[in-house]
């Protein structure tokens, strides 16, 4: 004879609907954690690795005898620890502790502890809004005139749009989409998910109330990064580069086009890769996966192209593109040691490897990158 | 630059992080730890949030787990303590619709009965604290003995003890002391447990 309590129990989760275990966005977001941890036990072993073999590589020289030719658009190197955001050799004490930052042309976009988002310029703070959640980013446009995100009720699109998701019907979106709210912010055009399906709308030249439904892409993070009029977008279970279908430049275009993106024009698909970020001039990207290696892609053919660490330093995370040839990572040694330091990196992909900018920045729990993602 | 051959699922996927062990791991269990995270809060939606959860610290853990079983045992653990630390901390009883789903007894039959006590035992389960729906599920549903009861709660022996019997007896008291919520074996094992 079975107990009421057993039959209720057995009688309930029988009749519970099948569920399929979103396992990219276990694994993506998995990933994020162990860079973040694996940045965090990053060593005292680093240190010893350091003196012993030569404080030059630290000083962003290393064994190199001959420069990197510059690669002149890249933006300067901007990360903040506490209330002091660095950029280049430039400080500025914000009064607020940061707890994600981008870095735009109208200013530094951050969020303080209590998630309030605020513009930084003329020597001044100022209030915009706030975020929906602590795992929330601030996005920024490669060509650092838009910073967007969701404050939990609306896409902000800062300069210009303040757009009510309108497109938010029914059950409010999962935890773990919030991450994906504001896909990609582009120089022109952004991509939202809304619990549902993913959007686009115009931010430059004027912002546009005008959404468009962007069929092709059935998940949350299916636009992982946007540059000009290629997106990266995740097919099946890995990364490809397309050109965006989303509505005509031109009138004369019109004609014959349908809208939605076109997946048959997508190139240079790579397998076994969850999440990535694109270079402002399209032509590679690189994975942000931890279980991969540094490595850029080639938008066309997919080729990988390995980054090497720099001297005494045993892997190099990347987070942010500085310009077309420039990458931001994060440097440091495997090790079980805690307290360890994280080394500010840049590397590039014409030489493929990386030199030290800033050597102790900070612990990973300390040092916040101008990703926009929240530290922690 | 060193230049990386052919497609790149190969040596990647199984590099430092052993995915696909994971992957065949979390697709066999996802079913059943969705079960398990739905009868302790009562809620579809949020049991897929749990798991979600529950599977990226196991993901995260991954390495060092390296036994299946000791895979289950942590994510039901992760389940289980983020189930009680979210109703907590964020209150989800307040802020998220209650499902309900109401069952469809045929008139007149002794499958009515049935289904309106199975109904009020749902009901008063729902009510309970966390941690007291927790043990019970844990107990009565995953058939866990106490010792690994407490380890997925991640609290002592007695502690499992105490919140089962306290559990069970404001369900009696909701719904009457006529309602045999355990089986006869059960009922002992549960006497003998509270001793």
């Amino acid at each position: 004879m079975t107990g009421q309590l057993r039959s209720t129990l057995e009688h309930r989760a029988e009749r519970l609907d099948a569920w399929d275990v979103d396992l990219a966005a276990v694994i993506r977001h998995g990933d994020r954690r162990v860079r973040r941890r694996r940045a965090t036990f990053a060593s005292g072993l680093a240190g010893a690795l350091v003196v012993a073999g030569g404080l030059a590589a630290f000083a962003g020289h290393g064994d190199r005898t001959t420069p990197p030719p510059a690669d002149e658009n890249a933006k300067p190197l901007t990360y903040a620890v506490g209330s002091v955001i660095h950029t280049g050799s430039d400080t500025l004490d914000v009064g607020t502790k940061v707890e994600s930052l981008v870095a735009a042309k109208s200013g530094f976009f951050y969020s303080g502890p209590d998630r309030t988002v605020y513009v930084w310029r003329n020597g001044h703070a100022q209030a915009l809004g706030h975020l929906a959640d602590s795992s929330t980013r601030l996005i920024g446009s490669d060509d650092g005139v838009n910073v967007a995100w969701w404050d939990g009720k609306e896409i902000v699109a800062w300069p210009g749009m303040r757009k009510p998701v309108e497109t938010f019907r029914g059950p409010r979106p999962r935890y773990w989409e919030s991450l994906h709210i504001v896909q990609a912010v582009s120089d022109e055009r952004m991509w939202f998910w809304d619990g549902h399906r993913t959007w686009t709308a115009n931010v430059l030249p004027s912002p546009s109330s005008a959404v468009w439904p962007d069929k092709a892409f059935t998940s949350a993070g299916s636009v992982q990064d946007a540059a000009g009029d290629r997106v990266l977008v995740r097919i099946g279970d890995g990364l490809a580069v397309m050109r965006d279908n989303l509505y005509p430049h031109r009138v004369g275009q019109l004609s014959g086009w349908r809208p939605g993106s076109d997946l048959s024009t997508a190139t240079g698909r790579v397998a076994g890769v969850s999440s990535g970020d694109l270079a402002p001039d399209g032509r590679h990207w690189f994975s942000e996966d931890t279980g991969h290696a540094f490595t850029v892609y080639d938008s066309t053919s997919g080729k990988g192209e390995a980054i090497k660490p720099p001297p005494g330093l045993t892997e190099a995370t990347p987070y942010q593109w500085l310009g077309d040839d420039t990458i931001a990572a994060m440097g440091f040694v495997h090790s079980d040691e805690p307290g360890a330091t994280v080394s500010l990196l840049t590397c590039r992909v014409s030489t493929g490897d990386c030199t030290v900018d800033v050597d102790d920045a900070g612990t990973a729990d300390q040092v916040v990158v101008s990703d926009g993602r929240p530290v922690g | 630059m060193e230049r990386t051959t052919g497609p790149l699922g190969t040596e990647r996927t199984v590099g430092r992080r052993d995915r696909s062990g994971f992957a065949e791991f979390a697709q066999a269990r996802a079913g059943a730890l969705h079960r398990a995270a739905y009868l302790m809060v009562g809620d579809s939606q949020l049991a897929q949030d749990l798991v979600q959860e529950a599977l990226t610290k196991t993901y995260v853990a991954w390495p060092r787990l390296r036994d299946p079983r000791n895979a289950e045992a942590y994510c039901r653990k992760a389940i289980t303590t983020t189930a009680i630390s979210w109703f907590r901390r964020k209150g989800w009883d307040n802020e998220r619709p209650t499902e309900y789903l109401p069952e469809h007894p045929v008139a007149g039959t002794t499958q009515e009965q049935s289904v309106a006590d199975r109904d009020a035992v749902w009901r008063a389960l729902k009510q309970l604290p966390p941690r007291q729906r927790a043990a019970l599920v844990l107990r009565f549903y995953e058939d866990l003995t106490e010792a690994q009861t407490a380890a997925a709660m991640g609290c002592a022996v007695g502690t499992v003890k105490s919140q089962v019997s306290a559990g069970l007896k404001k369900l009696r008291e909701r719904l009457g002391h006529d309602v045999e919520l355990l089986s006869p074996d059960e009922g002992a094992s549960e006497e003998a447990m509270t001793r």
